[in-house]
């Protein structure tokens, strides 16, 4: 910024009578500072906006500025290594024991009746996707079938959502858990096939809580885990990949509809994301045993149990498995984009409800009705305003007010710092609003502990925090125009800050005493 | 010795070299300058750092213990005090915490090349050990146990709603979620009335060492706070060595004044230097080696 050098004036102009004397005067004349040089065709938000933008920006263009004299001074940096560094362990697995090994033989033994390539991984998960079968078959019963079928039921749907239950030697539930579970499918069943919203209600409620329970970790996916664990990984998957079924038949879409946002907003990131990935694994992983996922048997048609088609599906398995943690970072990622989302669809209201208020505060301390607002009246202030903002120029308007001689040794330098101050405060006022309407949105979740509240609340925090780096500069810079004035029409200190601040607005380097610690 | 502009396509090869945060900042593409120093071919130094108000703010020096001595320091600063002048800034600044001996030669090293070290009114990182801590007659006291639960004893849902409570409460939270590992979880703990948490202090290793993060007295009143760290206090006593470092940070005067009375013997380690560009190396002799980092 150009500007004249204040303290170098002749004794002939600086004996010059000051022309705004009195304070009332002097008062207009700060007040016509206030008003922004709105340029053709922009608005004078948008102009405020630019002007704090440009002081956000200011850090950034140093920067640039910076990056260009580096990259015009030196050589980019090269090496062909560096100084030392340390090696990662792996941990070995456990060795198995002697039972152990005799039981995979035996099983290897049985699995390879059925295929020549099959060995004791293949049998367990053979066995435990069988066992899961039976358990559906004892509460989805050819007579439900029946029924679901004249009612217009998705049978995979009816199915994949039944527990199934043990029965003991008489056909009964073996235990009392056993007879709950059997209990809820025959609920489920029943309310399904009865096409009655209301009555499934409790049980898809039941699912979506279900599935977004559900942690999948690469080692899931891994044939050891599946050896023990494969039915349960196939149910999981299965009831990721038909939840969308529910979701898109009309008489259960309306559930889905009237579902929290943030809650369906999690629920369709994961499945979205993971279900794909997750289900190639596990059929992947069973064609490397030679297993059939679908119908949980071996796969005897000999088709692809060629060894190189079964490394083939192993490798299609470990590449799905290697993904899966990047797929839940992913999750991660879109529910937080899902809450920001959500915060910004709430934000115009609160807003709206802010500058109501601020409105408000605004209209009050013009009318001038105590002395302390007759002193903040006509702040000229556009944009957002709180007490603190009126605060900032009524104290500037003091000192200088005050100082009426020292005021006109140095007009036209306090004229600028009192236009930038007034802009800057002027300008940050935008910042705050957008601070304190986070804030309540922040604050209105923080209630409960569900999950959707919790990422809802981090959004809201992590705009609250960005507001809170937006605003970083502005203080301290108030802080230098004030300070700056105390210093020209009081005799404050000078710390470094406001010395180069004053440097920048026009006075020379030469004329200011050094900075103090 | 050489030095260079470090980019991303050689971040792989300095990476090393540079604190981690300055290397995530670079390879995210993040508004920093960091410079490279190399020997041979080989990297063996590193600074980094960027715009803060108006003033170049250093977050990352380092050079490799093997090459140190030899003047790459001093080279570093020499090429940065190049930068800046052609670019129009006329201020660098430089914050650490001296908790080694190496950071004891850092500030002599930055004081014989311009820097000035600038005062903080006691805000500032103390350092002392266990024993010490458990040494000061306030902790000599026992404290009632009372509504204080240590962290381990907390649910993760508990925990964010602690830190709820005490981010609505203006807490000076550390940056690390209560639920994370870098917080420690015996030593840390809540107050809590009902489902409400009152108070609470927080322990991780934020400054390289045992750390008192956090505490934070809240709705609680005034007796709250020696609670919970006479409770804490009775911890660390079963769970720590008495030689083991132990720090606190001070983020306030009236911090930084409890901080002394109740621990006269702990240092205060967290330096802050600032430096006119003017005032740094320009165009000495190749042979004036003052000694690296």
């Amino acid at each position: 910024m150009a500007g004249s050098d204040e303290l170098t004036k002749t004794k002939e102009q600086q004996a010059e009578p000051i022309t705004v004397q009195r304070a009332e005067t002097l008062r207009e004349h700060l007040i016509s500072l206030q008003q922004w040089n709105v340029p053709a065709g922009q608005t004078l938000e948008e102009t405020r906006r630019a002007f704090g933008e440009a002081e956000e920006q200011r850090s950034f263009a140093i920067m640039q500025r910076v990056w260009t004299s580096a990259q015009q001074q030196l050589p980019p940096a090269n090496a062909a290594a560096a100084a030392p560094g340390a090696p990662v362990q792996q941990q070995a697995p456990a060795k198995k024991s002697y039972k152990e090994r005799r039981e995979e033989k035996k099983h290897t033994k049985k699995a390879r009746r059925e295929n020549p390539n099959a060995d004791y991984v293949s049998y367990d998960i053979v066995k435990s996707l069988k066992t899961r079968t039976r358990l559906e078959e004892s509460s989805v019963t050819p007579e439900i079938i029946q029924r679901a079928v004249q009612a217009g039921c998705d049978l995979r749907v009816l199915r994949i959502f039944c527990s199934g239950y043990q029965k003991d030697k008489k056909g009964e539930p073996a235990d009392d858990a056993q007879q709950r579970l059997r209990d809820q499918d025959r609920d489920w069943i029943d309310a399904y096939t009865s096409r009655d919203l209301q009555r499934m209600k409790p049980h898809l409620t039941r699912f979506v809580d279900e599935i977004l329970s559900y942690e999948v970790t690469p080692d899931m996916l891994t044939a050891e885990y599946m050896r023990k664990n494969a039915a349960r990984v196939k149910v999981m998957n299965d009831r990721m990949t038909y939840i969308e079924n529910l979701q898109k038949d009309p008489v259960t879409a309306p559930f889905f509809q009237q579902l929290d946002p943030m809650k369906l907003a999690r629920l369709n990131n994961f499945t979205n994301l993971m279900t794909g990935p997750m289900g190639t694994a596990i059929v992947m992983n069973c064609a490397a045993h030679c297993v059939n996922a679908n119908d949980g048997d071996f796969d005897r048609t000999g088709a692809g149990s060629a060894v190189t088609s079964l490394q083939d599906y192993q490798t299609n398995a470990d590449v799905c498995i290697q993904m899966i943690d990047g797929i839940n970072q992913q999750i991660e990622q879109a529910n937080n984009a899902s809450a920001d989302a959500l915060i910004e669809q709430q934000l115009p209201d609160v807003l709206r409800e802010f500058r109501e208020q601020a409105d408000d505060l605004r209209g009050d301390i013009d009318l001038g009705k105590t002395e302390e607002d007759q002193i903040r009246a006509n702040a000229g202030l556009t944009s957002f305003v709180t007490e603190y903002s009126f605060d900032i120029i009524a104290d500037a308007r003091e000192v200088i007010e005050s100082h009426p001689a020292e005021y006109g040794q140095h007009r036209e330098i306090v004229d600028k710092i009192y236009e930038q101050l007034h802009h800057t405060a002027d300008a940050m006022g935008d910042i705050t609003l957008l601070s304190r309407a986070y804030q309540h949105l922040q604050d209105s979740y923080n209630a409960f502990g569900s999950e959707e509240e919790y990422l809802l609340s981090k959004a809201a925090n992590s705009k609250v925090l960005a507001m809170s780096a937006r605003l970083k500069p502005y203080s301290p810079l108030l802080g230098a125009y004030q300070s700056a004035l105390n210093f020209l029409l009081k005799g404050g200190s000078l710390g470094h800050f406001v010395r180069d601040l004053l440097i920048q607005m026009g006075m020379k380097d030469a004329d200011l005493p050094p900075a103090e610690n | 010795m050489e030095i260079g502009v470090l980019t991303r396509e050689v971040l792989p090869v300095f990476s090393t070299l540079l604190l981690p945060e300055a290397a995530a900042q670079l390879e995210a593409d993040e508004p920093l300058l960091a410079l490279g120093l190399t020997e041979d071919n080989i990297a063996c130094g590193a600074l980094a750092g960027r715009i803060e108000r108006d003033l170049f703010a250093i977050t990352s020096l380092f050079v490799a213990p093997d090459y140190r001595r030899r003047g790459g320091g001093t080279l570093l600063l020499r090429a940065l005090a190049g930068v800046l002048r052609a670019a129009g800034v006329f201020g660098v600044s430089i914050a650490f915490n001296c908790t080694l001996p190496e950071h004891e030669t850092l500030c002599t090293f930055l004081a014989a090349r311009g820097f000035q070290e600038q005062d903080d009114d006691g805000e500032n990182i103390y350092l002392t050990t266990v024993g010490g801590v458990l040494a000061s007659p306030f902790f000599a006291a026992k404290g009632a146990g009372g509504a204080v639960r240590r962290f381990s004893e907390l649910s993760d849902a508990a925990l964010r709603a602690a830190e709820r409570d005490a981010s609505r409460g203006g807490a000076p939270l550390p940056e690390a979620p209560l639920t994370s590992e870098e917080i420690d979880r015996e030593l840390s703990a809540a107050l809590l009335e009902g489902q409400e948490t009152k108070a609470l202090l927080v322990f991780d290793r934020s400054c390289g060492c045992l750390t008192l993060a956090c505490a934070w007295s809240g709705t609680a009143g005034p007796a709250a706070l020696p609670q919970l760290l006479r409770a804490s206090a009775a911890r660390l006593a079963e769970t720590h060595a008495a030689e083991e470092p132990f720090a606190v940070q001070a983020v306030t005067p009236e911090a930084a004044r409890l901080v002394r009375a109740l621990l006269p013997d702990a240092k205060p380690i967290s330096r802050y230097f600032i430096a006119s560009v003017q005032s740094l190396p320009e165009n000495e002799k190749e042979d004036d080696v003052h000694g690296g980092v």
